[in-house]
């Protein structure tokens, strides 16, 4: 099911300007959105917003179909452990769905499923607050998609991970979007190709959106929010202005099929 | 002599005593700026902070000229701010030195000021400015504490770009006036960006000490240290292999590699055999910690809390010295098998002694009944006895209610009173939101032990709290910490409600089934025992 919020306003304090200042945003069934920005910009209380977490002064969050019920938000938060409350993995992500009132048997299936599609076999009694890191984060987002979710926000799932745990994990987002709609909030620019869509927000408005080959392939768009680009793309445009790299020609999606261009012979070489 | 030395530092941490830091050898010389780098867990923040004192040292020295000298400014410092204005938080080092207060601040408006805060920033409070002020302030909070030599612990971390960049000027600019600086960082840009040496961590011990070009500009010699170079750097390697060009250069910064690039493109004749893209390194996993749950997280919660019911109600029965103490005794065992981590047990020690003391005087000064004859000059032990009584007392229930809190998960404990105390519901009592407030105010317990320590050891890190100081200055240290505390509990019941919201929990929803206890049958024995020692000890 798709998400659609339409001007949401936050507002902290009566008295203080609006942290989201009437954002639109659409996420559509098995897409996988970045939603990057500048520090302040208001991307983890849109993140809370979706989930329902903190009042909206206005705007709505609905399905976009009418007579259709909600979307329900998951959310994974930033810190890893301290989203977890249970004592052991099975536990972990049980909880949402005993919560939902779902029978004992159903429990036990949801929890077989997704102790063995997130690869914690062999951790299930395990209690959560002895993983590492990344296996934390791979236990969060078990117990949300456990909740039997329509979208998941994940807030910087990455940011207190180290490089390696932190690549891992983001190689297992896509498999987490399936037919879900997935909004991925990210400060590291290497993410954002792995995306199909890019949502930029600044100031509390949503600025710029669009698929991620148009986000990569102006340089200058990324420039005006102060914004990295992806690896990928920072190499393509210092090579295209030393006159190595072809213009006109996009932007390979990630490093490795930019250096399997850049391998093959009589490729992209003047 | 050098700045800082180290020599075969070994620095143990958590309960299992593991060496976090294994026979370190370093030599930090004046004017340095070292990065240090290494996987998670492999010990370079635990060598950062004994490099500033602030952990104990297993074995091994850290000496030189300033290892007096030596702060550091903590992971998300931005969580252990003190003051409630920024000008405040950076003064508070020199007037905490004893300078006067017009000094200080004149000094930390200079502080500030190099490190890019105008002076409106000044006057606000530190958690009201955008993360990357928050940082800068936080360095000068720790530069205003006569830092000599300067360790930043993940100092970029969370930052965006324009932050970022801002720090890494700030950083130069220190480092080009003279200062001492050991970074400890994830980012190979970072490091190759601003090091002049690197340090590479590995299970505890120093697995490269030297250039930085040297790893970071070599993909290949970076995964055997368990780390990953530049993303650019990988590129340049691998199309120069491609290629069969042997680099005459090895830039280890992104954007240097991508020069390099160019010219490779430009210069290399495109003839050569196309390859295969080689695979990606694979990156083995950690190895887990050991799996094995302590005994309390094998059993049932509402045991849990009969068991702490009932050694509550053993410790204020217990009407004679003898049975407190074996009381006492059996308590401590449990908290030993429940492998508290040792802190916890020292944080939440220090309230236990303050009560002890507060307890023996008031039963000096009204008797508890037994006359307090000191003209005769009777010994105190016979009135003292029962002040010890009353201090063994509060201690046993500090222990319990603590080994209770660390041993038991929010939920469970909710589960648990919910369960215990589900006939109240037939006289209308709100049990589910009653049971919910009481296990997360417990559950809160070793949270805001875990936060205690962190701000204590951000007050050592910025030189506001000298181990040799006298009692009162130290009680001072720790009443300061009274607001950035609260601060720190509303924050984390607030992550805790919010990771209870997302998963749909409600309180007043229908209890979670039986969890069969599952225990080896020694500490079953153990268990048994304990709870039979408690009954013995009541009719002692």
């Amino acid at each position: 099911m798709p998400l659609r919020a339409a001007g949401l306003v936050v507002r902290h304090h009566p008295s203080h300007p609006p942290v989201l200042a009437g954002v639109d945003l659409e996420i559509g069934a098995g897409e996988l959105v970045a939603i990057i920005g500048p520090n302040g910009s208001g991307k983890s209380t849109l993140a809370r917003a979706l989930a329902g977490l903190v009042p909206l002064e206005a705007g709505i969050v609905d399905s976009g179909v009418a007579g259709a019920r909600p979307p329900r938000v998951g959310l994974v938060l930033q810190d890893p452990a301290a989203q977890l409350l249970a004592a052991t993995v099975a536990d972990e992500i049980a909880l949402g769905p005993q919560s939902a009132g779902r029978t004992a048997r159903a429990v036990a299936g949801i929890v077989d499923r997704a102790v063995r599609i997130n690869d914690l076999d062999s951790r299930w009694q395990s209690d959560p607050g002895r993983l590492s890191g990344g296996q934390q984060q791979r236990v969060a987002v078990a117990a949300i998609e456990a909740c039997d979710v329509d979208v998941i926000v994940l807030d910087e799932p990455t940011a207190l991970l180290d490089p390696a745990a932190s690549s891992r994990f983001a190689d297992g987002v896509r498999a987490i979007a399936g037919d879900r709609g997935v909004a991925w909030i990210t400060q590291d620019p290497d993410e954002v190709e792995r995306c199909d869509r890019v949502v930029v927000l600044d100031a509390g408005v949503v600025v710029w959106s669009g698929p991620v080959a148009e986000y990569v392939a102006d340089p200058a768009l990324a420039a005006t929010w102060k914004l990295d680009l992806p690896a990928t793309a920072r190499v393509v445009h210092s090579l295209m202005q030393s006159g190595v790299w072809p213009r006109g020609v996009p932007v390979p999606g990630s490093c490795r099929e930019l250096a399997a261009v850049l391998t093959q012979p009589g490729s992209a070489n003047g | 002599m050098a700045e800082l030395v180290a020599q075969q530092l070994i620095v143990e941490r958590g309960v299992d005593r593991t060496r976090a830091v294994d026979g370190v050898d370093l030599v930090v010389e004046r004017g340095e700026l070292i990065a240090i780098m290494g996987a998670t867990g492999s010990g370079k923040s635990t060598l950062a902070l004994a490099l500033a004192g602030l952990v104990p040292i297993g074995a091994g020295t850290v000496c030189g000229t300033a290892v007096s000298r030596a702060r550091l400014v903590l992971q998300r410092p931005e969580s252990t701010f003190l003051a409630e204005r920024v000008l405040d938080e950076v003064a508070l080092a020199a007037i905490a030195r004893g300078e006067p207060v017009s000094i200080a601040q004149r000094h930390a408006r200079g502080w500030l000021a190099t490190l890019g805060i105008d002076d409106d920033a000044m006057q606000r409070d530190p958690l009201a400015l955008s993360g990357g002020e928050q940082r800068r302030v936080a360095v000068a909070a720790t530069l205003s504490a006569d830092a000599q030599v300067l360790l930043l612990d993940e100092p970029s971390a969370g930052l965006d770009r324009e932050s970022r960049a801002r720090l890494h000027e700030v950083l130069g600019s220190l480092h080009a006036a003279g200062r001492t600086i050991i970074l400890v960082t994830h980012d190979p840009d970072e490091a190759a960006l601003l090091a002049t040496r690197l340090v590479v961590m590995r299970a505890g011990r120093v697995a490269w000490d030297g250039g930085v070009e040297p790893v970071l500009g070599d993909p290949q010699r970076a995964a055997t240290l368990g780390l990953r170079t530049a993303p650019e750097v990988e590129l340049l390697r691998e199309v120069a292999n491609a290629r069969g060009v042997a680099l005459a250069q090895t830039p280890a910064t992104g954007a240097a590699a991508i020069e390099a690039l160019a010219d490779l493109l430009r210069a290399s004749v495109s003839t050569v055999a196309p390859t295969v893209v080689p695979a990606g390194a694979e990156v083995a996993t950690q190895p887990t910690p050991s799996e094995r749950a302590p005994l309390p997280a094998l059993v049932d919660a509402r045991v849990r809390i009969i068991a702490a019911a009932i050694a509550t109600g053993a410790v204020f029965a217990s009407s004679t010295l003898l049975a407190c103490a074996i009381v006492l005794a059996c308590i401590v065992a449990i908290v030993l098998r429940a492998r508290i981590d040792p802190v916890r047990l020292r944080v939440s020690i220090r309230p236990l002694l303050v009560l002890a003391v507060l307890l023996v005087a008031l039963q000096l000064a009204f008797g508890g009944g037994s006359s307090v004859d000191l003209r005769a000059g009777v010994p105190a032990t016979w009135t003292a006895a029962p002040a010890l009584l009353r201090a063994m007392q509060a201690s046993g229930v500090v222990l319990v209610s603590l080994a209770l809190a660390s041993s038991t998960t929010t939920l469970d404990l909710a589960t648990g009173v919910r369960r215990l105390f589900s006939p109240l519901r037939l006289v209308s009592v709100p049990i589910g939101t009653l049971a919910f407030v009481v296990a997360t105010g417990l559950g809160l317990v070793p949270a805001m032990a875990d936060e205690f320590e962190r701000l204590r050891l951000a007050q050592r890190a910025r030189g506001l709290r000298d181990p040799r100081a006298n009692l009162a200055s130290r009680v001072r240290a720790d009443t300061s910490l009274a607001a950035p505390l609260f601060v720190a509990a509303f924050r984390r019941a607030h992550l805790m409600a919010d990771a209870l919201a997302v998963r749909g929990v409600d309180p007043r929803a229908a209890v979670r089934p039986w969890r069969p206890m599952v225990a080896p049958s020694l500490d079953l024995l153990a268990l048994a025992g304990g709870i039979g020692l408690l009954f013995v000890a009541r009719f002692v």
